[in-house]
């Protein structure tokens, strides 16, 4: 789906260039300026870095376990989420995402932002992906690999898989003109679910986990 | 673009040994960022995240003094990630206290030697565009000292025309003046000739400037 069926199907406003769209937890302001292309519901074979502190919680050893929708939260909520459970909280927005344990903690709710995240700010507000251009497969996963032997990397995991449908907004990196193999960042804005009607299991239904070690 | 913003941590750490810190540029972020440079006091360090936990805060960054140089060759995939750690003065520190760096535990955590930054690994920096910038800027630098030389000769050229024994000093001095002339402009050349500009801009003009005074004695 191109940005301009995007705005059309959710009726999103479009002024100067910018859109804004309605997250689950917020509006983001993007703006689209000639970048059009850059802007697409779908990707294919794009790599999720797994968090190895939500790992001991929700793990994942085999190309067969389903991979828990938490980890694909907005990098700022993923951090609220982690912070509350280390304070023994529950914010009640994201119940769903805690596991049995916290059933008992103190709940909490997120300061209603209602202030729209300016284009500047926008990746902080996404889910980080990273595809590939003029790479096969096997050198996407043998880059992957590299990083995971960092050490400040090498508790984490990686999940591969495609996004389909319409509940979000892939935006990728710029495009380069070269033929040299390539990663590229995606931010990943989730509509929220009331247009959408769609949770993040939807996107964590499309990965699987690859086993890198 | 500069997700350090977004994590204390990060300055908790960096402020604990250096001032005035100014232009920094992440090189590696994946989740959080891995490889950072910045400015102080003048100088250009890089900083690699050793460890790096939000649950339970947990980060422990390893230092090294740099420079655009090599950070740029860095970016271009010319020199490992291991060859610009490998300096004299490596610090490590984490949120608490300032580390032993020749602890085994520390150099064990150094990045292999064969691991190069390149545009195949996964980043959300665009490696090719921080290394433009950084380009720009040392050119920028480049140019400034160039535009500087250019000026010093031409006051050397002025007080020598001022100059009583102006005859039987110019030979040597042009002939000075002449080198510098050809090294200032072949070093516009390349930014691989920077430190030999500001070898000229420091050493050589001293140099020829005292020669000078000798002669208008």
């Amino acid at each position: 789906m191109t940005i301009d069926e995007v705005i059309a199907k959710y009726q999103f406003s479009y002024e100067d260039e910018r859109v804004i769209i309605k997250t689950d937890f917020e509006k983001v302001s993007i703006y689209i300026g000639d970048n059009k292309e850059k802007y697409d519901t779908k990707g294919e074979q794009l790599i999720r870095f797994l968090n190895p502190e939500l790992l001991e919680i929700y793990p994942v050893g085999s190309t067969d376990d389903v991979i828990h929708p938490t980890f694909f939260l907005p990098t700022h909520i993923f951090k609220d989420f982690l912070d509350s459970l280390l304070s023994q909280e529950i914010i009640v927005e994201l119940k769903k995402y805690y596991p049995e344990y916290a059933s008992d903690f103190q709940k909490v709710s997120i300061e209603n932002n209602n202030e729209i995240i300016q284009n500047k700010d926008k990746s902080g507000f996404a889910t980080s992906l990273y595809g590939t251009e003029n790479a096969t497969f096997d050198q996407q996963i043998s880059a992957a690999k590299q990083i995971l032997e960092l050490n400040s990397m090498i508790d984490y995991k990686v999940a591969i898989g495609n996004i389909e449908g319409e509940v979000c907004l892939l935006e990728k990196g710029k495009r380069n003109k070269t033929s040299i193999p390539k990663s590229k960042h995606y931010n990943l804005w989730k509509f929220c679910e009331e247009l959408s009607r769609e949770g993040f299991d939807s996107i964590a239904s499309g990965f699987k986990f690859i086993d890198c070690q | 673009m500069n997700n350090l913003m977004l994590n204390n941590n990060f300055f908790e750490v960096l402020t604990k040994k250096f001032n005035f810190i100014r232009k920094i540029e992440v090189l590696l972020s994946v989740d959080f960022p891995i490889l950072f440079s910045f400015n102080s006091d003048g100088k250009y360090f890089l900083g690699y995240v050793l460890e790096f936990k939000r649950f339970n805060p947990k980060l422990e960054i390893y230092f090294v003094e740099t420079t655009i140089d090599k950070l740029i060759l860095l970016l271009g995939s010319k020199i490992t990630l291991d060859e610009i750690l490998q300096s004299e003065n490596p610090s490590c520190i984490n949120l608490e206290k300032e580390l032993d760096v020749s602890n085994k535990n520390i150099q064990n955590k150094l990045p292999k030697n064969d691991f190069y930054l390149t545009p195949l690994i996964p980043n959300s920096i665009d490696i090719e565009k921080t290394k433009n910038l950084l380009v720009a800027s040392e050119e920028r630098y480049i140019k400034f000292i160039y535009n500087n030389i250019e000026k010093r000769k031409l006051d050397i050229i002025q007080n020598s025309l001022d100059s009583k024994s102006i005859k039987s000093s110019n030979k040597l001095i042009d002939s000075d003046l002449e080198s510098i002339e050809l090294q200032s402009v072949t070093s516009l050349e390349s930014i691989k000739n920077k430190e030999h500009l500001e070898e000229i801009d420091k050493n050589i003009f001293e140099k020829v400037e005292k020669k000078l005074m000798f002669k208008n004695l």
